[in-house]
């Protein structure tokens, strides 16, 4: 536990960035949107800004990857395949304890199951994760209904919390441990453990007034969810609602779904590309011969729902799918971000 | 390091081999035609470190790419031992119709063998009935090679076929060769009578009753369209087999094949990682039609 | 930071959308979350506009056909071979064609019709989807005295009454559908009026199920029922008698009998009553209709103008009327002037085999079909210049290699008329020019200097010459997110007139022969652009997924009608026009058509060459086009 100013940890995002590719965030000046991004040289991480817009999954599971080039050649029947990713030194800076959560749910999911996915161990071996302590909740918020903040836990290698004179560090891991070693910083009074238990209670009060946009009590949810106790009628009202637009997949820190297509660039050139996905579209289940198992929007939408708050799939990620950024609820075209949904169910339950 | 190299590594290293994300390249060393549609390769790694740790169990599947077209899932018809590798493809999309337009020489690659494959450990001693409708013959063809290849550790072993004309049977040759050994009885029956066709007529559900299909210590193998699917569950049922003796092969799209990219989840069940076998009674409880 | 705000450039709605680019390439999409429409939302074809911008299938140097195929050439090989060719033709005398298109920025609009003018001497323009969007703005300009949207979209956030005219705005403008739907929930009365049961009319308050054909009869009949509440309470009466056709208007619409409009339309007079008064307690009323190629006819659109006026609330600050336009610029493209001018139409000139064309110039042809394609395949010169390709590349002799939209600046005008600009933020593959770069060189090789040095001095020179967009400029485009044209620059801004009405009750064109009303729409699809879509991953397997479905094609009827057919889902029929025109098709069960009625997708390549071809006015009645048909068990 280290007590550190705002000058060590602008220090320290600029030695790292000697050596790591230094993600952070970053407010767009045009729009005043928040990024979770690769900060140019001159830049800091903004360690005020809101929430970023966009998951910090981005880093680790982008939207759109290059995993494999091939090039065949139908005359010699010769093929030769390069691989397209590789690791980096990485430092996510300034995580917001949601967003590590969903980084965990994909840990979980891509590196600690039967199989290890290369692509995301690629990407995220080599990782740094700081986490940033929420000082205030924004418009969206509902961690504290999920259990993912203001504070984070565990998993992280290093975690800042802003108090009044400075920044409290704590270690996560060796990695963290490390980093710290190598710096000599001040060692943090036990006093400091309090005032920051005082900033992350400040933090937890102001919901109420401040983070209105989103509520959802989910034990009650997964419950009927998982017992299958939700009328169809309810699925129905939400399907219908759904724009089919898959925004809700792609902006939720773990939702971890995607497609592969291999794409042909210039004569015998070959792209496999790996792009996110979602189960709320049609052509997601749809095997070739033309049957699809899961048509209806409602049974898409479904298992949406299905996968982030069911017990059996909770297990495993060891916690819900859901880490409470309220992300699906902005982008939403209907009203079906899963706050709402959850609201939906919890209403039923209620009548 | 090629990852072909990468992947005699860990070979060696880990005794087992499964190719996980990159395709290892094979040549197709042989194309025979099954059926109108339906095409078999005979296949053979170039890489031969590779080759003698590619075991695979009965059930399993891989991932197979066509290379400029793409990648798709494909059951393994060849019997764990004693078997040439090779896989049995209907053309039914852009990547199969790709797969069939290729000539000998011509490469694929290879990812797998993934899946949990027929649960062979819990059965012997009993017998086994395969029921199959078309296509459904390919994945059921390596457990057949398989019993038939450990005769003493089974029952009786019976094969119920059908198939829309006998122009569509599949592994005619086979089923010749099974017809010798000793207690394999077959069934094989087609939709509608045709000139020189001395077998059965009929649709496969009605041969459970013709091969008076036994149901103690039985344990059925069952693959073929939803129709047919749906109507022998319902007949072997009706017979009083046990929900958890009836054993299929699910197939969905998949893209991953490692419990990854979740196109093929069914409820809470990933088909890739933790089938493509289940028992009727798991299909029935997953959650979701299938 | 790698995200640069720009504006999604599929359909009119105009969503602020973020690019993740290195600057040679996109690498993924966000939306803006503080735009005043999308606010944060866009729909599965901005979340996948990284796929479309990553495509291989870029045009990327110019090409020039010899011996049947085209090679590569150099820019000004290809610049001085077209200069040359359509120099020996007269645009005078109606020998040369331009087809712009709808998806380009103002600047490269402008610059193609002072290319038309200037150079080629030409008056046969036209823009794709032009001949529903013309309705519209001839209809507004009468009506509200200038050509565009009355009010904006952010309205629907904040009006009392909003009603929704024909097309599922859900499937082709999502996010103005979301908006729609958010509305519905805040507790505005959302009124739709379509005759398919479309994903917008079930997220609407009301839904109006009228029989094809009648929409313009049952808004006027609305309108009199209005009418009616207004005389009976003088106080809340305006000055709305004293415009211009009032007494023509009010005459016609005391003529409705409630009688033949229930037979004609299949809706009660009651229940119109008692909508008009929900209507006639609102305070704000926001009226949004189709424009483009799902657009409606010309008697729809003067019956919604009409009814709009008679409201009496369009000057509310809450209140509009929005010709929600398909394409992204498609208000722009007639902004700039390129639609065609009355009987110098280039589409009459394809359509003609005796006309005098000689030599075509496209630009980002858009559609999947390309209609006339024999009379531009025996063309002496078609130019093609895009961004992507196309298959009416297969017809160009030259084709010139254009920008993607963000790959230079440019400005869009959506279908709320709001201006906004989207600034280069990736390098272009290949030799690609933004549009006005391309002809302005064009215009130089044939000895005219415009001196353009950039997109901004284009722009001054449109704040010059179109006066609604006097007042802006690149830099005041930079900031926020757009600025509305300027509606005072129209001298009859402001001054209401009513549009002279008829009441006919469309008597529905089916008869025992042909018992089925065949509706040809795109209108509830997102994927009506396709080619542009073909050229994505997630997008266009979801098209495929319908079409794999329905292989050849679907024509959707009722589950009643299957019945009496005796034909289940997926079943093949035959399809047989009254002209005796015939195709064979799938058939698609769904309770979201009316009994008699069925509905064919637009996008089915065989039935628009085949079927629809002796059905041209289809086009231009769009969405109320409707044709009898037939339909036998295969």
């Amino acid at each position: 536990m280290y007590f550190l100013t705002t000058q060590d940890i602008n220090d320290l995002a600029r030695e790292l960035q000697k050596t790591h590719a230094v993600y952070g965030p970053q407010v767009n000046a045009q729009t005043g949107q928040v990024f979770f991004d690769l900060l140019a040289e001159s830049d800091l991480p903004d360690l005020e800004a809101a929430i970023p817009s966009m998951p910090v999954k981005e880093i680790l599971f982008p939207q759109m990857e290059r995993i494999l080039k091939y090039s065949y050649d139908t005359q010699a029947q010769s093929v030769t395949l390069e691989k397209q990713y590789g690791e980096k030194l990485k430092v996510l800076f300034g995580l917001r304890p949601c967003d590590l959560a969903g980084i965990q749910c994909l840990d979980r999911f891509f590196l600690g199951q039967e199989f290890v996915d290369d692509v995301y161990l690629a990407h995220r071996r080599q990782s740094i994760l700081i986490t940033n302590t929420c000082t205030r909740p924004w418009d969206q918020c509902f961690c504290v209904c999920t259990h993912t903040g203001p504070a984070a836990d565990e998993g992280f290698d290093l975690d800042l919390t802003r108090l009044d004179d400075g920044y409290l560090v704590q270690v996560g891991s060796e990695k963290g441990q490390a980093l710290a070693d190598t710096h000599g910083w001040a060692t943090a009074e036990r006093r400091r453990l309090a005032e920051k238990a005082a900033v992350v209670d400040r933090c937890v009060e102001r919901f109420p007034d401040q983070a209105k946009d989103n509520k959802a009590w989910i034990s009650r949810a997964m419950n009927r969810i998982t017992t299958g106790f939700v009328k169809h009628e309810i699925w129905e009202y939400i399907g219908q609602q759904c724009f089919e637009c898959g925004a809700c997949s792609f902006v939720c820190p773990s939702c971890s779904c995607f497609n592969i297509e291999d794409v042909t660039l210039c004569g015998d050139s070959c792209e496999r590309l790996r792009t996110r996905d979602s189960c709320s579209f049609s052509g997601y289940t749809r095997m070739a011969g033309d049957h699809n198992p899961r048509a209806p929007v409602e049974d898409r939408r479904n298992k949406r729902f299905f996968c982030k708050l069911s017990y059996t799939q909770s297990k495993k990620y060891l916690r819900p799918g859901c880490v409470g950024c309220g992300r699906c609820q902005l982008v939403c075209p209907g009203d079906i971000g899963l706050p709402n949904v959850v609201q939906y169910i919890r209403r039923e339950t209620t009548e | 390091m090629t990852h072909s190299q990468h992947h005699s590594e860990a070979c060696r290293d880990t005794g087992r081999c499964p190719i996980v994300t990159f395709p290892e390249v094979v040549n197709i060393d042989e194309i025979k035609d099954e059926a109108p549609e339906v095409k078999t390769f005979y296949l053979s790694f170039l890489n031969p470190e590779v080759a003698p740790y590619f075991r695979i169990k009965s059930g399993q599947f891989i991932m197979c790419t066509v290379f400029g077209a793409g990648e798709f899932a494909v059951s393994l018809p060849p019997s764990p031992e004693h078997d040439r590798l090779h896989i049995t493809v209907r053309s039914v999309g852009k990547v199969t119709d790709a797969l069939h337009a290729l000539r000998p020489g011509d490469k694929l690659g290879v990812r797998g063998p993934f899946g949990n494959g027929f649960p062979f450990a819990t059965i012997k001693g009993k017998n086994i009935v395969y029921v199959a409708g078309g296509i459904g013959l390919i994945p059921l063809r390596s457990s057949i090679v398989h019993a038939l290849q450990h005769r003493q550790d089974f029952g009786r072993i019976i094969l119920l076929y059908g198939a829309r004309s006998a122009g569509d049977l599949l592994y005619q040759a086979d089923i010749e060769e099974w017809k010798k050994i000793d207690g394999f009885e077959s069934f094989i029956t087609i939709d509608r009578p045709e000139p020189g066709w001395q077998g059965q007529v009929g649709y496969v559900p009605n041969l459970i009753e013709k091969a008076k299909v036994p149901v103690e210590d039985t344990v059925a193998f069952v693959c073929g369209p939803p129709v047919m699917f749906n109507a022998v569950i319902a007949q072997l049922l009706k017979r009083g087999m046990s929900e958890d003796d009836i054993i299929s092969t699910l197939e969905r799209q998949m893209k991953c094949g490692i419990g990854k990219c979740q196109h093929c989840a069914i409820g809470r069940t990933l088909v890739c990682t933790d089938g493509p076998v289940y028992t009727y009674h798991q299909i029935k409880t997953l959650g979701e039609v299938i | 930071m790698n995200y640069q705000a720009c504006v999604c450039n599929l359909c009119g709605t105009g969503c602020g959308q973020f690019l993740k680019t290195d600057g040679k390439r996109v690498l993924g999409v966000a939306p803006i979350v503080s735009h005043p429409v999308s606010k944060g939302k866009l729909c599965v074809r901005g979340w996948h506009a990284n796929e479309l911008l990553n495509t291989n299938e870029r045009i990327t140097t110019p090409l020039i056909r010899e011996n049947g195929r085209l090679r590569e050439a150099s820019l000004d090989e290809a610049l001085s071979l077209v200069v040359r060719r359509l120099g020996e033709c007269n645009g005078a005398a109606d020998e040369i064609g331009l087809l712009a298109s709808a998806r380009s920025s103002n600047e490269d609009g402008f610059a193609l019709r002072r290319l038309a003018r200037e150079v080629f001497k030409t008056h046969l323009l036209g823009v794709g989807a032009e001949a529903g969007h013309r309705n519209s703005m001839d209809s507004l300009s009468h009506a509200f005295g200038y050509p565009g949207a009355v009010g904006d979209l952010t309205r629907i956030d904040k009006a009392d009454y909003i009603l929704i005219v024909g097309t599922d705005i859900a499937r082709q403008n999502p996010i103005i559908g979301g908006n729609l739907h958010a509305a519905q929930r805040r507790g505005a009365r959302l009124v739709s009026l379509s005759s398919s049961r479309t994903q917008m009319a079930k997220l609407s308050t009301k839904h109006f199920q009228q029989q094809p054909g009648t929409k313009a009869l049952v808004l006027n009949a609305l309108a009199k029922a209005l009418h009616a509440l207004r005389t009976v309470n003088h106080a809340r009466h305006a000055d709305i008698d004293r415009l211009a056709g009032y007494t023509q208007y009010v005459n016609a619409l005391r003529t409705i009998s409630s009688v033949a409009l229930e037979k004609a339309s299949g809706i009660r007079y009651e229940e119109i009553e008692e909508e008009a008064q929900i209507l006639d307690a609102a305070r704000s009323v926001v009226i949004l209709f189709p424009s483009g190629i799902s657009g409606l006819d010309k008697r729809t659109i003067e019956a919604i103008c009409n009814l709009a006026v008679l409201t009496d609330r369009m000057d509310d600050a809450q209140s509009a009327l929005i010709p929600v336009a398909g394409i992204s610029n498609l208000q722009g493209s007639f902004d700039m002037g390129l639609s065609g001018e009355s009987g110098h139409s280039v589409f009459g000139s394809l359509a003609d085999p005796d006309s005098p064309l000689r030599a075509l110039f496209v630009v980002d042809h858009d559609d999947g079909i390309i209609r006339n394609r024999e009379r531009i395949a025996a063309l002496e010169l078609v130019v093609y210049c895009g961004a992507f390709r196309n298959p009416f590349m297969d017809l160009a002799d030259v084709v010139f290699p254009l920008t993607a939209y963000n790959e230079s600046d440019g400005t869009y005008t959506c279908a709320d008329r709001r201006v906004q600009l989207t600034r280069k933020n990736t390098d272009t593959p290949g030799a690609g020019l933004p549009g006005w770069r391309l002809y302005q060189a064009i215009a130089e090789q044939a000895g005219h200097t415009w001196g353009w040095r950039d997109a901004a001095e284009v722009f001054l020179a449109i704040a010059d010459t179109i006066p609604s967009y006097h007042d802006l400029t690149h830099h005041r485009l930079a900031k926020g997110f757009g600025i509305h044209w300027d509606i005072t620059a129209f001298a009859a801004a402001g001054q209401m007139k009513f549009h002279e009405v008829q009441i006919d009750y469309p008597k529905s064109p089916t008869c025992e022969e042909f018992p089925f009303a065949l509706m040809v729409g795109k209108g509830r699809h997102f994927w009506h652009q396709n080619n542009l879509m073909r050229k994505t991953l997630i997008p266009r397997r979801e098209y495929d997924q319908t079409l794999l479905l329905y292989p050849q094609g679907y024509v959707e009827i009722c589950p009643d009608d299957a019945q009496k057919l005796k034909v289940k889902d997926k079943w093949l029929v035959h399809l047989t026009s009254s002209t005796g025109t015939s195709m064979k098709i799938a058939v698609k069960v769904s309770p979201d058509v009316q009994p008699g009625t069925a509905y064919i997708p637009y996008f089915i390549k065989n039935m628009i060459s085949d079927f629809l071809i002796r059905y041209d006015n289809a086009f231009a009645a769009g969405e109320e086009s409707i044709i009898p048909v037939r339909i036998e068990e295969k």
